[in-house]
């Protein structure tokens, strides 16, 4: 198929249009899903954690709303040229590459993030970033399980574009990458829900120490210059931004 | 010659209609089995709509054989031409279906011309060969999400 030939041109653009609103409408339903689920679970772990929080909440929900159409968009576009033109090293036969590539490929891809997160992270911390975008992230003091998504269009965009070129880079065998989107929803809806889920002898484990989970995040929601990282403490421990973790 | 004339006429409505001439043998060489465990199903259909699973085509043609990590061949015999599809897979625990994890296949399948499939088995079109003239072999590579 030859995107660029001007007969083929409409259809193909009406169905980039259609793969970008099924993406973003999946991406929405995603997050009410797992958003909406820790809330409720949050309600009964701790009871009373979100009263009276309605107006920062509907504002969360909004935000996050909002971001599911900066996210969906390069996914459905992504989406829809892996379906018909081939595109990115998407894998399907596990052994089209060693079998202990996909736990690695597991790793590459939390790690990349990661890094990318956190000097983005780092960046949006500075004072014009702040104020252009991340101030509404931070709006929520603290956050609720529903601020997972809850950025700025321009923060939206900068977490948007990461694994869809990722895709194109690193070789992931299609079922990883489910696990790696999984990953990445839920770690981003617990780590800002307001308690930590993980028991306390993981999260004050040696591993622990180089994990990122409600109570490292939770510090920087607090304290706003530390904690920038997402998956892993490494940035932050290399870079001396680590302050250990809180107690939500 | 009178004889001919009725003969060349038979041929060239055979043409036609594609139903009597000489049908080809066709035959499918499948690789890539990672064991020999159960059996390997098969359905080559000349219908678009019935792919892959071809269980409402009443023309498709299936064959079960026994799985060999060697690899096998599947003998379809003699098929009238046309434009056909195959699709199999491994039934492994020999439950006569491909077992599934969330909706993503737990055993081995392939489809004639080596079709890549993505979200889903690929379309017809990108499986379709041709069915005409002699016997003819076709290879298709077992591929494995799991």
């Amino acid at each position: 198929m030859d995107v660029a030939s001007s007969a083929n041109a409409g259809p193909v653009v009406l169905a980039l249009v259609g793969a970008s609103l099924a993406m973003t409408g999946i991406v929405a339903v995603r997050y009410l899903i797992t958003s909406g689920g820790f809330a409720l679970v949050s309600q009964r772990v701790r009871p009373g954690l979100y009263v009276g929080r309605g107006r920062q909440i509907r504002a969360e929900i909004g935000w996050s709303l909002l971001s599911a159409a900066i996210y969906g968009i390069p996914a459905g576009l992504v989406a829809w040229g892996w379906q018909h033109l081939g595109w990115t090293r998407l894998y399907v036969d596990l052994r089209a590459y060693p079998l202990w590539y996909a736990p690695v490929s597991l790793l590459l891809y939390l790690f990349a993030h990661d890094t990318w997160f956190y000097w983005t992270h780092r960046l949006m911390h500075r004072p014009r970033w702040f104020r252009a975008a991340h101030a509404v992230h931070h709006a929520s003091r603290p956050p609720t399980a529903w601020a997972a998504m809850s950025f700025h269009p321009i923060e939206a965009l900068t977490g948007a574009v990461v694994i869809p070129a990722l895709v194109f880079l690193v070789p992931i065998h299609i079922a990883v990458l489910a696990l790696v989107l999984t990953i990445m929803t839920v770690m981003g809806v617990t780590n800002h829900m307001g308690w930590e889920m993980f028991p306390r002898a993981l999260v004050h484990s040696r591993l622990g120490a180089w994990l990122i989970t409600a109570s490292h995040h939770h510090r920087h929601h607090e304290h706003y210059q530390c904690n920038y990282g997402l998956y892993f403490r490494v940035w932050d421990r290399l870079c001396g931004t680590d302050r250990g973790v809180s107690c939500p | 010659m009178p004889i001919a004339a009725p003969a060349a006429l038979a041929v060239s409505a055979a043409a036609l209609i594609g139903a009597s001439l000489p049908a080809p043998l066709v035959s499918v060489s499948v690789t890539g089995l990672r064991s020999g465990k159960g059996t390997v199903m098969a359905c080559l259909t000349g219908d678009p709509h019935t792919f892959p699973d071809c269980q409402r085509d009443p023309a498709a043609h299936r064959l079960i054989v026994p799985a060999d990590a060697g690899g096998v061949v599947l003998d379809f015999g003699a098929v009238v031409p046309g434009s056909y599809a195959l699709s199999l897979f491994h039934d492994e625990n020999g439950n006569g279906r491909l077992d599934t994890v969330m909706l993503m296949p737990r055993e081995g399948f392939g489809f004639s011309r080596d079709a890549k499939v993505r979200f889903g088995p690929p379309k017809f079109t990108a499986a379709a060969f041709a069915v005409e003239g002699a016997a003819q072999r076709q290879t298709v590579r077992m591929r494995y999400m799991f």
